[in-house]
Order: structure tokens, then C-alpha cells, then sequence
């Protein structure tokens, strides 16, 4: 159908743009968290989308161009964690030193805003196509 | 009622229906012929309009602004054809009222 | 009956089936702006549109020798840009794509308004 489609889309861009908002945020406010369940301190946690195929058939020429967004994956960042030497910290290793997290506050913010714009971009694209779809019904008014 | 007796000679009700140029010259058809031409087209667009809501509820392959369209037009031919058979009957009665 | 609605409709109904083609095209690039190694998309929109229209009113043959144009109207394709999704571009197309859609079905009320008043008139 016309515009359910077009509703599917949007509504995979709202929720990938939401689950890497939600990733930012967990980066953000635990940007100095030294100890986690898993042990070790918080690592940088970056998420990853994929193009997805819709599963209804259209001609073929559409089909291919048509692409929903899903979240593939969120991972670790392993790399650059930063070590202070502080031997009193509860956390420090056997040389005095705590790992830090490797969250870059001024990237995940840049990243934030960028989440922000694409959610918003998604959002004007699902008004027009509402939009869209209540003009048609007004066809032989 | 079918006006099938009549042919050639009958004038057209003036129906405001806009024609190409074209059509008006073929006075060698009926008007018996055109009649049912004309109502098979009105049923065939009725059909579709059918078919096009339908392609859209239940098989969720049509668009809604084909069914839109495709009722609009079944709609708006039905109604062209109420208003020609309107005037082919005043003007049959107006005959039929005729002092002989 | 075909004759009351001429090329018109159809032509309108034509160009209202590419721009939600499109539409649908360009909501993917929207929600795939993040997705690393996705191109945008988009339908050879100026092409199509004359297809379409060329379809639908005749050409005139002005000479014996000339063939008659056969062009479908609805042939469209897709056409990929080799680079990243620029957010501002696909949202001023997204935003004039809306509006032709618009137009297109505003135009087609019209038509179907006055098919309307012609026929109540004929009393």
C-alpha cells in the first residue's frame, strides 16, 4: 500500500535515530564510571544501522531503491581508555592506576545534535507523508 | 426504457457533457448504440471503482489515490448518465404530449 | 463516458503515482542518513514526467513519414548518486516533492468540482 510504506520507513528512521540517542545518552552519563558488572570501567558504546529490504513486493525497479533503517548492532569501543594514576581510588589497579572511559564528552554532544536533526528529519518526512495521504482523501469532495 | 425504435433522425437532448470534436461527426451510429455505449462504460467504471477499493482493503496492493480517482469517476459518470436519461425522458414525454 | 474526463485525469493520476513513488524513495534516504555505505536514491523525475505527459496528449504528426510516439506513463527509474546522503538536499526534495503532490491533487479537485457543476447545470 501507497503510504504505509512510506510510513514503515519513517518510522524505522524515528526508531534508529531514538536507539542512537539512547546509546549517546548512556555514553554521556557514564563518562566516568570506572567499575561495571562486566568489570573494568564503561567503554564507549557506539551504534551500528544497517540498509534493511521491506518484505512486501513492489514492482522491481522500486524494490531494490527502498530501504528501511535497523539497528544492527551496538558495540564496545575497546581503544583509548584513559589511565589516571590515583593510587587511594577504591578501583585502582595494582600500579595505582584507574581506567577512565573513553567517552569524548564534546563528540557524544556532537553526536547528540546530529541524532536530534536526523530524528527531526524523520519526523518532517512522516508529516508529509500524512499529509500527503489526508490531501488524497480529499479527492471528490 | 430504451429508445432503441429511434434512430438517426433523433436530435441529441442538448446534455452538456463535453465531447472531442470527433465523436459528434459519427451520426451514422445509432443513438440506440451510443445509449448502451454509454452505460457500459458508467457499469465498467463502476466495476473498477469496486476493484480499486477493494485492491486497497483487503489486498493491500492498491494506492489510495487510484481508489480515490476510480470512485470519483464512477460517480461522476453515474451522475452524467442520470442527467442524459432525465432529459431523454422529458423529451419523450414532451413527445408523447404532442397533439397528433 | 471516457470522453468526459479526457487526458487530464489521467495525466494528473499518472504524475500522482511518480511523486509517491518518489516520496517513498526519498523517505529512504531519510531514514538511512546514518547508515554508513548507503547512497541516496532518487527517480529520474524530469524524464518520467515528460514520458508521462507525452503519453497522454497525442503528438501531432506533422509529416506522413514520422512515427507515431509510443511512450508508457509510467516508466520511471531509479537513479543512485554516488556519494554520502546530504540531509538538506533530501529535505528540500522531500519538501518539493510534497508540494507537487499536493498541487497534483488539489488540481485533480478541481477538475472533478467543475466536472460536477457542469453536470448539475444541465437541468
Amino acid at each position: 500500500m501507497d503510504f504505509f510504506t512510506s510510513f514503515k520507513i519513517c518510522g524505522s528512521g524515528l526508531e534508529a535515530q531514538r536507539a542512537k540517542m539512547d546509546v549517546v545518552v548512556s555514553n554521556l552519563a557514564n563518562v566516568n564510571t570506572t567499575k561495571t558488572p562486566e568489570g573494568g570501567p564503561y567503554k564507549r558504546k557506539v551504534i551500528v544501522l544497517t540498509a534493511e529490504a521491506l518484505e512486501e513486493g513492489f514492482e522491481s525497479k522500486l524494490r531494490d531503491a527502498l530501504k528501511k533503517v535497523q539497528v544492527e548492532s551496538v558495540v564496545e569501543e575497546q581503544e583509548g581508555l584513559r589511565q589516571v594514576y590515583d593510587p587511594n581510588h577504591p578501583h585502582a589497579n595494582e600500579q595505582g592506576f584507574v581506567a577512565y572511559p573513553n567517552v569524548n564528552v564534546v563528540s557524544e554532544m556532537a553526536d547528540m545534535i546530529t541524532a536530534n536533526r536526523a530524528y527531526e528529519a524523520s519526523v518532517t518526512a512522516f508529516d508529509a507523508t500524512k499529509n500527503m495521504a489526508l490531501k488524497t482523501l480529499d479527492i471528490g469532495k | 426504457m430504451k429508445p432503441t425504435a429511434v434512430r438517426g433522425e433523433w436530435i441529441a437532448p442538448a446534455s452538456t457533457t463535453r465531447k472531442p470534436a470527433g465523436e459528434q461527426a459519427t451520426s451514422k451510429e445509432s443513438f440506440g448504440k451510443a445509449l448502451t455505449d454509454a452505460l457500459k462504460d458508467v457499469n465498467r467504471l463502476q466495476i473498477e471503482a469496486d476493484q480499486a477499493i477493494r485492491s486497497l482493503e483487503v489486498g493491500k496492493t492498491g494506492s489510495l489515490h487510484e481508489a480515490m480517482i476510480a470512485l470519483e469517476k464512477a460517480d461522476i459518470s453515474f451522475r452524467a448518465m442520470m442527467q442524459v436519461r432525465n432529459k431523454i425522458l422529458d423529451a419523450y414525454q414532451e413527445i408523447m404530449r404532442m397533439q397528433v | 463516458m471516457k470522453a468526459l474526463f479526457g487526458k487530464t485525469v489521467d495525466l494528473l493520476s499518472d504524475m500522482l503515482d511518480l511523486h509517491a513513488k518518489r516520496h517513498k524513495v526519498l523517505a529512504s534516504n531519510v531514514a538511512n542518513i546514518d547508515t554508513p555505505n548507503y547512497e541516496p536514491k532518487d527517480l529520474d523525475f524530469e524524464k518520467a514526467l515528460q514520458r508521462a505527459s507525452a503519453s497522454r496528449i497525442a503528438l501531432a504528426k506533422t509529416d506522413e513519414k514520422h512515427l507515431p510516439a509510443a511512450v508508457s506513463g509510467k516508466d520511471f527509474s531509479v537513479v543512485t548518486s554516488g556519494q554520502k546522503v546530504s540531509l538538506d538536499k533530501e529535505m528540500v526534495n522531500l519538501a518539493e516533492n510534497h508540494l507537487m503532490y499536493n498541487t497534483a491533487v488539489e488540481l485533480l479537485v478541481r477538475k472533478f468540482k467543475s466536472l460536477n457543476s457542469v453536470i448539475k447545470e444541465a437541468k
